[in-house]
């Protein structure tokens, strides 16, 4: 079906208003000089990139893109676990744990942080254990609430199938749930990722020294009205996630359910 | 929706058990340790306990409704244009912008305050443009403005590629069963999307509304970045009491930080109830 006139105005209207802070922000990464009453910059500079290299910021934004990617990984290979788990449940007891799995979707970060630092001090070991399980504790329902959807609506025939041929419940997971969900890997990680990359109070309120994240570096920058290196660390930090998403498709493109390998 | 398999063995059980536990242990650690400091189990020397009392003293106070209604005003506004956002591209079957909406939701809310703020701040791209076409001196900063206008762009700007994700993936299930019926009926596109799409879908609308405006509601980041600090939002009073020099304060953030909770778990089950309805088309 053609789109009409009215959806084509409606999608440049809603492209250009979106376009307009992302553009703002390129230029302020770019600008060298900028006096206001020009609508560009007078001289444009990659200084503030130069500056994110030289000055070590960099390792701190792959710490972070790393400690994020094992979140992530995490909350897919628990929200499956958890999904597999919730189809094999009584329905009653499901809709429970199912409330309780989701309940991180709704909660207040700060106030939760705020709770739960005292039981964190009390607990022993170093902070950076502890961050990683809350930021599981966050980014879980993200993976979850696309993982389990996919469960119950694609592939019992199969599991039953798996069943009535004797394999026990492990292998099934290994063998055919797992598989089944490839194609929905992608948006669950994506999600628990981005959740996971962009916490700021989390690493900021019980984190230690070396839990200090990139979200963390820009925040003094925008509070001291550093604009251009603001702008760079941003556009840097979103850059990252959609170039390692964009890679991760590009590997995982060509392999679907119905036509992987069977390894014997 | 598919009948559920019967359970198999102990494996049932505990596929869920690591998820349950983190999940369900944190939440109880939260809220034992905001129960323990809010009604005064730690109760300073010199005084009585008050059990409940920090509660009651917190709602008589005007500072705390003043910042519910800024919170909530701001809240409010912020999830209805985000709303509208999803569902006028999302209804309108817009298919293109794919990467621009991947890079907004994978921008972090620092990063987001950072991009309103050099587009609608003071000096900032929106305020030259507006200096050079309209010849207009004055300073136009759209960003720590008491009305929270900054802090409505951002999380329009965050919330609304969101909703149109998950409004596109409601709708083309509907979509699908009864666009050709519609069509059949010789209904228009508005009168498709008025009188079948939107009656339809308005339980899994409002579960994405739910999570929307509780998120925007109790959050930190884009009232801190973008607001003022009078009137201030629930986040940002909560850790100014908790990070008081008067200890006593603390018991007062823990309150509301419990009412902000349990709000958070009222809201969780309405989801629940709303989003079940919206799986079973």
């Amino acid at each position: 079906m053609r789109k009409t006139p009215f959806e084509h105005f409606v999608q440049c209207m809603a492209l250009a208003l979106f376009l307009f802070p992302l553009g703002a922000l390129l230029l302020w990464s770019l600008a060298a000089d900028w006096p206001f009453g020009q609508a560009l910059p007078g001289r444009f500079s990659a200084r503030a990139y130069v500056y994110l290299l030289k000055s070590g910021d960099w390792l701190i934004l792959f710490k972070t893109f790393i400690f994020s990617a094992l979140v992530a990984a995490s909350c897919l290979f628990l929200a499956a676990l958890s999904s597999s788990a919730l189809m094999r449940a009584p329905r009653r007891l499901a809709v429970s744990l199912e409330t309780v799995l989701i309940l991180p979707l709704l909660m207040p970060v700060l106030s939760f942080c705020l709770g739960l630092q005292a039981f964190l001090l009390n607990l022993p070991g170093g902070p950076t254990l502890k961050i990683f399980i809350v930021h599981i504790y966050f980014s879980f329902p993200y993976a979850f609430i696309i993982i389990y959807p996919a469960f119950l609506n694609n592939g019992q025939p199969f599991i039953l199938a798996a069943r009535n041929l004797g394999l026990s419940g492990p292998q099934i997971f290994r063998h055919i749930e797992w598989p089944m969900i490839k194609s929905f890997r992608r948006p669950a990680l994506f999600l628990a990722f981005t959740v996971s990359y962009g916490q700021y109070f989390i690493n900021y309120f019980l984190g230690g020294p070396a839990d200090v994240n990139f979200p963390m570096l820009m925040a003094p920058l925008l509070e001291g009205s550093e604009r251009p290196l603001a702008a760079a660390y941003a556009i840097v930090h979103a850059l990252a996630a959609l170039a390692a998403f964009w890679l991760y498709g590009k590997t995982n493109r060509h392999v679907t359910f119905a036509n992987r390998k069977h390894k014997p | 929706m598919p009948g559920r398999l019967r359970k198999h063995g102990p494996y049932g059980a505990l596929a869920a058990a690591p998820a349950v536990l983190i999940i369900g242990g944190l939440t109880a650690a939260a809220l034992l340790g905001i129960a323990k400091e809010s009604l005064c189990v730690y109760v300073q020397s010199g005084e009585t306990a008050r059990p409940c009392a920090y509660y009651a003293a917190f709602l008589t106070s005007p500072g705390f409704w003043q910042a519910l209604a800024y919170s909530f005003k701001t809240a409010a506004v912020s999830s209805v244009l985000a709303m509208a956002a999803g569902i006028g591209l999302a209804a309108s079957r817009s298919r293109g912008g794919g990467f621009l909406w991947a890079a907004i939701i994978a921008m972090s809310y620092v990063s987001a305050a950072v991009a309103m703020y050099d587009a609608f701040g003071d000096r900032g791209w929106l305020a030259r443009l507006i200096n050079i076409f309209f010849a207009f001196d004055g300073r136009l900063n759209l960003v720590h403005d008491r009305r929270g206008l900054g802090v409505i762009l951002l999380y329009v700007f965050k919330a609304a590629p969101f909703t149109l994700i998950a409004c596109d993936s409601l709708f083309r299930r509907i979509t699908r069963q009864y666009s050709s019926v519609a069509a059949g009926l010789g209904l228009s596109p508005f009168e498709f999307f008025r009188h079948i799409l939107l009656p339809l879908s308005r339980r899994g609308l409002l579960a994405i509304f739910l999570v929307i405006f509780v998120f925007i509601l109790f959050s930190y980041e884009g009232f801190y970045f973008l607001g003022v600090s009078i009137p201030s939002s629930l986040g940002e009073l909560s850790l100014r009491l908790y990070s008081s020099a008067d200890l006593s304060r603390r018991a007062e953030a823990m309150a509301l930080s419990g009412l902000m909770i349990g709000a958070a778990i009222i809201c969780a089950a309405v989801y629940r109830s709303a989003a079940d309805a919206k799986n079973s088309f």
